[in-house]
């Protein structure tokens, strides 16, 4: 998927400006806060089993290189392939010649964000392969051509009328817009899909490095279908996504789930130990589990963002943020949204192609708090805005250095500030509330969707100082 | 093949050059501690696993029938294919054959197949009847592994899912449920282990449930007297 991360501020203007989006986007939102806050109350030891799911994905990263390699001997023990992938290119011409050599014309593929950002659907159509999307959200956004705008719900941006014209002009089917008589209705299209396809593509919750097991979870049967019915399955994962134990799952699938969807557990949870074994009557001949790094071993590397690589992808920040429930998933422009989409793009495209992304949040820390793992993402936003301060928009304007400059001079001696206060307090008296503000181009773009607060005559020092006297 | 083989390799020394590379260097906020032990004291539910089971399963939306055994399963499972020329797919899990339901199913006017692939289009199953290895009563789940008696497909493939299982099969939580799959996980013949909580679901149309979706839209659950 080609990002198009750098025009944040566009974007979110333009969600802003469509009252059904908004609508659909608050409503979506609050039904996962409160989803997750329920499935949270009804674990007394959640603050326990969050500590331990941080240990575990500490433990994980820390010992990624030992428990990768122990991850591919297990898959191999199991009769799988393990393929390890540099980048997004690297990872689909694996897929892509995969799918070459056993002459696939049809794959089905279940929701995987890891796919989604190395553009394998693209790529695999060029190979000549039609790669079908089977979730029933990614499915919609698939046949509209669009992009997912939610890590979970794909479609969350889309009203039930709206999908009922989509599959009345690309399914032919009938023109109804109840979501049950939908959901039939892509049930009907993709049947016949899991029956003929050769290649079943998926990604990966979790792999266990002990087992050589891959954890695939979602609600609707289609993963399990995929893994199960066409001759070669193909699991693309980031490397970060290995953990060590099978026990440790006790711990990570209550949190990923019920941060999630505020289920209990997935509908479907398999546990996939690669191919069929003889006798088997269902599964795939051949497994092969995509190992891909694509950036992430660059995150690793940096001691102060290394956090962002314990990301389960629950989501529940999304949902959680203020700037998220207004901006809408497509803001952000790539596959990751939300808070920790504004962590994870800059670091995996590059800062200099997602600047605005690290400043799109007003570290009010509600997705620190959702996060089931911890992750401290205020104080990751703030160590990409100081890299993309230094790195990316280099040296300031003359004027943002002058007012820097001329704001140091003005803080650094007590007088001086007061009078700075009383000048601003009279110049808004006599020219509104945001005074100056309209000669100074970078204060005039700040102020534009902000609201300048009403300063008071007297600053609070004052006040103390009447008061004591 | 010969340079693709060399091109994987050298990609694979490059990935775990620059991950041990990056280890090198200590994180900023490193691991807090160590993974503390899991508590053992959870759920704090008053009720035995059966009760636990029976009534996190039907919250999901599956169909409890109670205590069966001998021919009353059959009779049971007979009740649930609708249409007297519907297929029923009978797996070869254990307990299912020890109730000898394809018998019992067939001389009820079933017709009834062994093997998903028999009826040439799988769409014309519209019951699949599997048991099960263990079930989780904390989340109303049923395990089933993936190995030549038993498979991935019985829960995901027909409208209609009838699961057999006796009381000592549920464990109490999720914990218990790993504890007791990890051998299984180890066995050669086994290529993997399937959950499944409920009937297939989606809330991907403006976040309302729908069951069906691509899974059975009903699961029935039933009891067998005795030990599995």
């Amino acid at each position: 998927m080609e990002p198009r991360a750098d025009r944040f501020h566009e974007a979110a203007a333009s969600a802003l400006a469509q009252p059904a989006l908004q609508q659909a986007l608050a409503q979506a939102t609050e039904r996962f806060v409160q989803m997750r806050l329920a499935a949270r109350a009804e674990r007394p030891d959640w603050e326990e089993l969050r500590a331990r799911g941080r240990s575990i994905r500490w433990e994980a990263i820390g010992r990624l290189d030992q428990l990768l390699v122990q991850l591919e001997e297990r898959v191999r023990a199991n009769g799988g392939q393990v393929f390890w992938a540099s980048d997004a290119a690297d990872a689909c011409r694996y897929v892509c010649d995969l799918a070459t050599r056993h002459g696939v014309t049809l794959a089905v593929k279940s929701k995987s964000m890891a796919t989604e950002e190395i553009g394998l659907n693209a790529a695999l159509q060029q190979a000549g392969v039609t790669a079908v999307e089977t979730d029933l959200g990614e499915f919609i956004i698939q046949l509209a051509g669009e992009t997912p705008s939610h890590f979970l719900a794909p479609a969350i941006h889309w009203t039930r009328g709206q999908v009922g014209d989509l599959f009345e002009r690309a399914l032919g089917e009938t023109r109804d817009d109840d979501p049950a008589a939908l959901t039939r209705q892509a049930r009907r299209a993709l049947r016949r899909r899991f029956l003929d396809a050769t290649l079943g593509i998926t990604g990966a919750n979790f792999a266990v490095a002990e087992t050589g097991t891959v954890v695939i979870l979602e609600n609707e049967g289609n993963a399990r279908l995929t893994t199960s019915l066409p001759r070669v399955h193909v699991a693309v994962m980031g490397v970060e996504k290995v953990i060590p134990r099978l026990g440790d799952l006790e711990t990570l699938l209550p949190l990923l789930v019920r941060s999630a969807t505020g289920q209990r557990l997935s509908s479907y949870v398999s546990l996939l130990n690669g191919p069929r074994r003889n006798g088997e009557e269902d599964g795939p001949d051949e497994f092969h589990l995509v190992l891909l790094d694509n950036g992430r071993s660059r995150i690793l590397a940096d001691p102060e963002a290394r956090e962002s690589l314990l990301c389960i992808r629950c989501a529940a920040c999304l949902a959680a943020c203020p700037v998220y429930r207004r901006a809408g998933g497509h803001a952000y422009g790539w596959v990751y949204q939300g808070p920790i989409g504004s962590v994870l793009t800059p670091q995996l495209i590059g800062a200099h192609r997602a600047a605005a992304l690290p400043f799109a949040s007003s570290l009010c820390g509600a997705c620190r708090d959702a996060c089931p793992v911890k992750i401290d993402i205020p104080r990751l936003l703030l160590h990409l805005r100081a890299h993309v301060v230094e790195r990316v928009l280099g040296r300031a304007s003359g004027t943002r250095r002058a007012g820097a400059r001329l704001a140091a001079w003005v803080m650094a001696s007590p007088v001086r500030f007061r009078w700075a206060g009383r000048l601003a307090y009279w110049t808004q008296r006599f020219l509104g509330r945001r005074g100056l503000a309209f000669l100074v181009k970078p204060v005039r773009a700040w102020s534009r969707a902000r609201e300048v607060p009403p300063l008071p005559r007297r600053a609070l020092r004052d006040l103390v100082r009447r008061h004591e006297s | 093949v010969r340079f693709a083989i060399w091109c994987a390799a050298m990609s694979r020394d490059a990935i775990l050059g620059r991950v041990r590379a990056a280890l090198d260097r200590p994180a900023r906020s490193g691991p807090d501690r160590p993974v503390p032990p899991a508590p053992t004291d959870w759920p704090t539910e008053p009720d035995d696993p059966l009760t636990l089971f029976q009534s996190r399963f039907v919250a999901l939306g599956g169909l409890w029938h109670g205590t069966a055994d001998g021919a009353d399963v059959a009779a049971v499972v007979a009740g649930l294919v609708p249409k007297p020329d519907d297929v029923a797919w009978v797996t070869r899990d254990p307990l299912v054959e020890r109730l000898d339901l394809a018998r019992g199913l067939t001389e009820r006017g079933v017709t009834v197949v062994r093997s998903w692939r028999e009826p040439g289009d799988p769409d014309r199953i519209s019951v699949a009847v599997s048991g099960a290895v263990l079930a989780i009563a904390d989340s109303g789940t049923f395990a089933v592994s993936a190995d030549r008696h038993h498979g991935r497909l019985p829960g995901v493939l027909a409208p209609v899912h009838v699961v057999v299982i006796t009381a000592d099969q549920i464990a109490g939580t999720l914990g218990e449920a790993l504890t007791r799959l990890a051998p299984l996980l180890a066995t050669p013949t086994t290529s993997g282990v399937v959950l499944t909580s409920g009937p297939s679901r989606t809330g991907d149309i403006e976040g309302r449930l729908v069951v069906g979706v691509h899974g059975p839209g009903a699961i029935h659950c039933i009891m067998v007297g005795g030990a599995a």
